[in-house]
C-alpha cells in the first residue's frame, strides 16, 4: 500500500508549492482557454465577493466584448466588478448578482449583445455554480477557474501575443465623454426594437435604486450600432443613462480578431469608463 | 449517478467501509454481494428511480430463465429457454432502443400512428441497457454451454440445481447490476465473472491497481476529455460554414482523442472501482491509436464489446471456419450489428459497415502484402498508424454527428475554408488536453517495441508517483466541467 501514500504525500505537497506561488506571485488570469471557463473565473469571483460581504461600486456586465473591460482597475475606493460572459449577453450574469442580494452602485449593461440568446453552456455554468464544486470554489482559492494552471498559461500567451495592438490615444481624446441621460438614436433602425429582458433588468435594478447605464462597447471597424432604438426607448421610458463609446472610438481602436479589443485598447475603455462614471 | 460526482464519492466511501466491516461480522459473502447489489441499485437509480424497475424486470426473467436451463440438463427445454430469453432480451433492447426507428423507417406508414410513435419517441433510453442486456445474454449462454467445457460458472449451476435460491438469485443480480461496470462496461463475460463472487477482505486489496487505474481514468476523463469537450462541442453547435480548414481540423482531432480520454477514462474508473471491492474487470483499451490495421484497432478498442462480439456471434456465425466468403459475411454482419449496438441511428450501422468493409479488404489483402518485403519495415509501420488513426477518426465524425446532413456540411465547410489558423483558443486547447493522450500512446509505443523497459522496478518505482501525483494534482486544479461520459447514449 506504499504507492497510494507516495501519491498522496507527492500531490499535497504539490498542491501546497503551487498555493503559495499564487499567493506569493499574485498571478490572474485575465483570459482563459474557453468560454465556459472564462465565465466561470468571472462568476466565481462574484460569488467570492458575496461571501467576503464587500461593498461592490462599478459593475460590467455584457458579453466577450465587455468583459475585456479591466473593471477592477477603476479608481472609486470600491470594488468594481466585471461579469462580462463570453459567448453571452449581459442579462444571465446580472440577474445572478441581483439574485445574490449584491447591490451595485452603478450597473453598465452591454446593449452591443442583448438580442442574442443565452447559449445552453450558459445555462449549465449557472446550474453548476451551485454544485458542490463551486461552494468549495468560495473557500479555496486553488480549485477555482482563476487557479487552472492551463488557464494561467494561455493568459500569458495570449497578452504577449496582444502586446504588439498598441493604441495611441491620450487622456484629452476622452474628457468630455460622459453618459447622456435624453439620448437619441440619429442612425437608420434595425432589427429589434425592444428587449423584454432589459426591461425587466432595468426594472429590478432601479427597485434596489442601482444607477443603470447602457453601454455602447467598440466592437470592431464598420459594423453598425445595433439596439441603438431599444437605448433610445429605455431612456425615454426608464431615465436610463446612455453611454455611446462605439461612435468616438471604434475605428481609433485595435482588435485582436476584428471584434473583440485588444489589451492596450481595453485598458484605454478602462480609463474612458472610469472617468465617465466615477463623479 | 456520475463516478464524477460528490454524491458517488459519498456513497462508495460508505459502501467501502460496510463492506470491509461485513466479514468481520461473520455474515458470510451473501451479505457482502447484497451490499453491494443494493449500492448498485442506489447508483442506477438516483436520477430516474423508475428505471430501476427495467433492471429488476431484467435480473429476474434472466434468473429464472437460467435456472431453468440448468435444470432441464442440456436438454430441448434447455435450448426453448435460451432462445425464448435472448430474444426477450433483444426485444427488451429493441423496444427502447430502435422503436421509433423501426416505427419510422423500416415498418410501411399507417402501421403506427404518430401519436403512437410519439409516444415511443417519448420514452427515455434506458440507460446502460445496450450493456447490461448483453452481459445477461452472456450469462444464459455459458450456462447453456457449460456441457462444453465452459468453466467459471460451477457453483452458480450447483446453487440453481440444488435449490438454492437466494444464494444463485444474490450471484445473478450481482453480476448483472455491479455499479462500476453497469452503465457503460466493460462488459463482463459471465465465465469470467461469477467465479470471482467470494468473500473479499480488505488485506487483499491490491492498492497499486487501484490507484493506477482511478487516477489515469478521472485523469483522461477529469482533464482531457471534458476540456476537450468545451471545443469539440462546436461541431454541432455551430455554423460550420465559416470556419477555416485548420480550425474544422483542430476540432477533427480534438474528438478522437476527446472520445478515446473519455471512454477509456471511464473503462480505467471502472477496474478501479471493481479491484477496490475485489473484482478483476476486463481491459478494455490497449492504446488503441497505435494500431496498424483496422484489425489491429478492434483488439485494442473497446475490447470487452469486440471479445463479446467474437465469441457470442461471430464464432456461432461459423467464424472464418466456413470458407472465405462466409467469413466476410460474418464479418459485415458482425460490425453492421456492432455498429447499430451503439444507437438507433443510420450514421452507426454505416460506421460499422465501413469498419466490416475495411476488416474485410484487410484480410483479403494479406495474401498480397505478405509477398512484399518492406511492408513490415519500420517506417511502414508508423505509416500504417498515420492511415489507421485518419481513418478511425473520420468514421468517428458519425459518432459526434449522427445526423448525415451535418457530416456533409462538415466537410462542405472544409472544401470552401481557407487555411488561415481561424481560433487560436480552440488550437490551443486541442494542442494542451490532447497532448496526454499523445505522451500516453507515445509510452506504450516505446514499451512495445522495447526501447525503454518500464516494468524495471527501480525506474517505475520512482517514475510512477510522481506522474500520478501530477495527474492528481491536474485533476484537482484544472478539471473541465464535469459531464455525462459519451458511451452513456449507448
Amino acid at each position: 500500500m506504499r504507492l497510494p501514500f507516495k501519491v498522496l504525500f507527492i500531490t499535497v505537497l504539490m498542491l501546497v508549492m503551487y498555493g503559495l506561488f499564487l499567493g506569493l506571485s499574485g498571478v490572474k488570469p485575465r483570459f482563459a482557454e474557453s468560454n465556459f471557463v472564462a465565465n466561470q473565473m468571472r462568476l466565481q469571483s462574484l460569488d467570492a465577493l458575496v461571501s467576503g460581504g464587500a461593498e461592490l461600486g462599478i459593475v460590467n456586465a455584457g458579453s466577450s466584448i465587455t468583459s475585456r473591460i479591466v473593471t477592477e482597475r477603476i479608481d472609486n475606493d470600491k470594488v468594481n466588478l466585471n461579469i462580462g460572459l463570453d459567448g453571452s449577453n449581459a442579462f444571465l450574469a446580472a440577474n445572478r448578482m441581483l439574485d445574490l442580494g449584491v447591490v451595485p452602485g452603478v450597473l453598465v449593461i452591454e446593449l452591443n449583445t442583448i438580442g442574442i440568446d443565452s447559449s445552453g453552456n450558459d445555462l449549465l455554468l449557472l446550474d453548476g455554480m451551485n454544485s458542490g464544486t463551486a461552494r468549495l470554489a468560495r473557500y479555496f482559492p486553488l480549485v477555482r477557474a482563476r487557479s487552472r494552471p492551463v488557464t494561467i498559461i494561455y493568459s500569458k500567451l495570449k497578452r504577449f501575443k496582444d502586446k504588439g495592438l498598441s493604441v495611441d490615444l491620450r487622456a484629452e481624446d476622452y474628457s468630455g465623454v460622459k453618459p447622456v441621460k435624453n439620448y437619441r438614436f440619429e442612425s437608420e433602425v434595425s432589427g429589434v426594437d425592444r428587449v423584454p429582458a432589459l426591461d425587466a433588468l432595468i426594472l429590478r435594478a432601479h427597485a434596489l435604486s442601482v444607477r443603470v447605464v447602457l453601454l455602447m462597447m467598440p466592437d470592431g471597424v464598420g459594423r453598425p450600432i445595433k439596439y441603438g432604438n431599444v437605448a433610445e426607448a429605455m431612456a425615454e421610458k426608464y431615465g436610463v443613462e446612455v453611454l455611446d463609446l462605439k461612435t468616438p472610438f471604434a475605428d481609433k481602436m485595435t482588435y485582436t480578431d476584428g471584434l473583440h479589443l485588444s489589451e492596450p485598447s481595453a485598458a484605454f475603455i478602462t480609463e474612458v469608463l472610469s472617468n465617465a462614471l466615477v463623479d | 449517478m456520475l463516478f464524477n460526482s460528490w454524491i458517488f464519492v459519498g456513497l462508495l466511501i460508505l459502501t467501502f467501509m460496510c463492506y470491509y466491516l461485513l466479514p468481520r461480522l461473520n455474515l458470510g459473502s451473501n451479505a457482502q454481494v447484497l451490499l453491494l447489489l443494493l449500492a448498485s441499485l442506489v447508483f442506477y437509480s438516483y436520477e430516474t428511480p423508475v428505471l430501476v424497475c427495467l433492471l429488476l424486470g431484467s435480473i429476474l426473467v434472466n434468473y429464472f430463465a437460467s435456472k431453468a436451463i440448468v435444470l432441464s440438463s442440456g436438454g430441448k427445454v434447455g435450448v426453448r429457454w435460451v432462445f425464448f430469453v435472448v430474444v426477450f432480451n433483444l426485444l427488451v433492447l429493441g423496444f427502447f432502443k430502435y422503436g421509433e426507428l423501426i416505427c419510422t423507417t423500416l415498418l410501411p406508414s399507417g402501421v403506427f400512428s404518430s401519436e403512437l410513435i410519439g409516444v415511443i419517441r417519448d420514452i427515455p433510453l434506458p440507460i446502460g441497457i445496450s450493456f447490461y442486456t448483453f452481459q445477461a445474454i452472456s450469462l444464459v449462454l455459458d450456462l447453456r454451454k457449460r456441457g462444453k467445457g465452459m468453466g467459471g460458472m460451477e457453483r452458480l449451476e450447483c446453487d440453481l440445481r440444488a435449490g438454492k435460491q437466494w444464494s444463485s438469485f444474490l450471484n445473478v443480480s450481482f453480476y448483472i447490476a455491479f455499479f462500476p461496470q453497469l452503465i457503460a462496461g466493460p462488459i463482463v463475460k459471465a465465465h469470467d465473472f461469477i467465479k470471482q463472487i467470494s468473500e473479499k477482505r480488505f488485506g487483499e486489496i491490491e492498492w497499486d491497481l487501484v490507484t493506477r487505474s482511478l487516477i489515469v481514468g478521472y485523469f483522461l476523463k477529469m482533464f482531457v476529455a471534458d476540456n476537450l469537450k468545451e471545443v469539440t462541442v462546436l461541431m454541432n453547435s455551430v455554423d460550420l460554414v465559416g470556419m477555416s480548414k485548420v480550425n474544422l481540423l483542430v476540432l477533427f482531432y480534438g474528438y478522437t482523442f476527446q472520445i478515446f480520454a473519455d471512454f477509456a477514462g471511464y473503462s480505467l474508473i471502472a477496474i478501479g472501482l471493481g479491484a477496490l471491492f475485489g473484482y478483476t474487470l476486463p481491459v478494455n483499451f490497449n492504446f488503441p491509436y497505435l494500431s496498424r490495421s483496422i484489425t489491429e484497432f478492434w483488439r485494442r478498442w473497446h475490447i470487452s464489446l469486440s471479445s463479446w462480439l467474437r465469441e457470442y456471434l461471430y464464432f456461432p456465425l461459423g467464424g472464418n471456419r466456413k470458407g472465405s466468403v462466409r467469413t466476410y459475411f460474418n464479418l459485415m454482419v458482425v460490425m453492421l450489428l456492432g455498429g447499430l449496438w451503439h444507437g438507433a441511428a443510420w450514421s452507426y450501422m454505416v460506421w460499422g459497415g465501413a469498419h466490416g468493409v475495411i476488416l474485410a479488404l484487410e484480410r483479403y489483402g494479406t495474401r498480397f502484402t505478405a509477398r512484399l518485403g518492406f511492408w513490415e519495415s519500420r517506417w511502414m509501420g508508423v505509416l500504417k498508424v498515420l492511415v489507421v488513426f485518419h481513418i478511425v477518426s473520420l468514421l468517428w465524425l458519425l459518432f459526434i454527428m449522427p445526423d448525415f446532413t451535418r457530416v456533409i456540411a462538415f466537410f462542405e465547410a472544409f472544401s470552401l475554408g481557407g487555411w488561415s489558423l481561424g481560433s487560436a483558443q480552440h488550437a490551443f486547447v486541442v494542442l494542451f488536453y490532447a497532448l496526454p493522450v499523445v505522451l500516453y500512446h507515445g509510452y506504450a509505443s516505446l514499451k512495445e517495441s522495447g526501447v525503454v523497459d518500464f516494468e524495471d522496478t527501480k525506474i517505475r518505482g520512482r517514475l510512477e508517483p510522481v506522474a500520478l501525483s501530477v495527474m492528481m494534482f491536474l485533476i484537482v486544479v484544472n478539471s473541465g466541467t464535469t459531464g455525462e461520459f459519451i458511451y452513456f447514449q449507448f
